[in-house]
């Protein structure tokens, strides 16, 4: 039970993964153009991934996946993804006919699968760095990391967007134009959170 | 993604990864070191040159919304079909570079290979340019790898990715000058960015002159 706080700030902050293991970098270098927009991709995210790490854990339980375990999370991806974008049309629909051609690709976000990917080889210990080990299994912590690690995407999201708002303004020398200096701000970001390593 | 479609791959102008951004996950993941960047380079190469092949047969039966779909499912095939290949032909890279390559199968360069994410074009046009993105991918990692394991150990020790026999090595920077920042993640961002820098201008000179 007191393990919730821990993995809930690690999985927003501390272990972000978006932006301390970079997975789903690419994504988030391009989606989005305005903050409308980059709210309601980032929202989906969130959504995908926390509805396909609770599905990825019960097919994990549930089945012995072996060798076929990619393929299996790689549908419960898509499967999620379907079922957001419905959900996105429905609730708002004219924010929908903006960004229907971005979000089929939050299904290959790689920051989703990695998530999926890691809960179901080695549990949550990843997240916690080896403070607990015997309770990895268990459902709390998979649920609270589906909403930990979602929201920790959804400030990645949040957060290049706002940067990319402030670069395309910025005189930025001529060769870093474009992906270059945002890889530069993403090494600055990393840098500023590991500070926060330690604290839990 | 969609301005991926009019666009021309090149090796320093429009480079897969340091400009479009096109499987950067992996590209910070395994650029570690040249061994395990040229290893990785080599094997995403192939899934790039099979994801072309494959692709390009299953353009012509699936429904151009569906294509997305059907492009992941197909990566993720060709992922672990990469991932067993790896642990059976080159285990040192494999457990280096660890969950990266199952995470191949979301690499947005075998889905780009594939033709996931751009228009349908002819089969010949897209295997041409799912060719050029992966060798341009190479090479980028390549250079990625060189100057960071450069600054990290001040030399450069070379194996053989299959065997692990070491092929060459050599050492440049005495050990007191090594800058480790370069080994973690926040040095892959940097580095990758230099090289990306360093590669748009040299593209953009060659512009100016006339040149390609």
């Amino acid at each position: 039970m007191e393990n919730i706080l821990p993995i809930l700030l690690g999985t927003i902050l501390i272990n972000n993964l978006a932006l301390t293991k970079l997975v789903g970098l690419g994504q988030l270098a391009h989606f989005g153009e305005e903050e409308g927009e980059i709210l309601c991709i980032g929202v989906s995210a969130a959504l995908v991934m926390a509805i396909s790490s609770i599905l990825g854990y019960f097919a994990g339980s549930l089945f012995d996946l072996g060798v076929l375990n990619l393929l299996v999370y790689v549908l419960l991806i898509l499967v999620s993804t379907a079922l957001v974008m419905s959900g996105v049309k429905k609730v708002k629909p004219e924010m929908y006919e903006r960004v229907k051609k971005v979000l089929p690709l939050l299904s290959a976000n790689s920051a989703i699968l990695y998530l999926l990917l890691m809960t179901g080889t080695e549990g949550m210990e990843f997240l916690l760095q080896g403070t607990v080990a015997n309770d990895a299994q268990e459902l709390l912590p998979v649920l609270v990391t589906a909403v930990g690690a979602p929201m920790g995407l959804l400030f990645a999201f949040i957060l290049y967007g706002a940067v990319r708002e402030r670069l395309s303004v910025a005189h930025t020398p001529k060769a870093f134009k474009g992906l270059p200096i945002l890889l530069v701000y993403a090494a600055l970001a990393v840098l500023a959170l590991s500070g926060l390593n330690g604290i839990l | 993604m969609n301005k991926l479609n009019n666009i021309k791959i090149g090796f320093f102008r429009n480079n897969p990864v340091l400009s479009l951004a096109l499987g950067l996950t992996t590209a910070l993941a395994v650029t570690g070191s040249v061994t395990t960047a040229l290893g990785m380079g080599l094997l995403i190469l192939l899934l790039v040159i099979v994801a072309g092949v494959l692709g390009g047969l299953l353009h012509k039966v699936t429904p151009s919304e569906m294509m997305i779909p059907v492009g992941l499912v197909l990566s993720a095939f060709l992922a672990k079909l990469g991932e067993l290949l790896a642990l059976a032909y080159m285990p040192t890279v494999a457990s280096e570079v660890g969950i990266f390559i199952p995470l191949m199968a979301v690499n947005s360069l075998i889905l780009f290979a594939a033709g996931t994410l751009t228009e349908k074009t002819s089969f010949g046009e897209s295997m041409k340019n799912a060719l050029l993105a992966g060798c341009a991918y190479v090479v980028a990692l390549l250079a990625i790898a060189f100057l960071r394991e450069l600054a990290v150990t001040g030399g450069i020790a070379l194996l053989n990715p299959l065997s692990g026999v070491e092929l060459f090595s050599f050492n440049l920077i005495p050990q007191q000058f090594t800058l480790s920042l370069f080994a973690g993640s926040a040095g892959a961002l940097l580095m990758t960015a230099f090289v990306g820098g360093l590669f748009q201008a040299i593209g953009k000179s060659g512009n100016d002159k006339g040149g390609k």
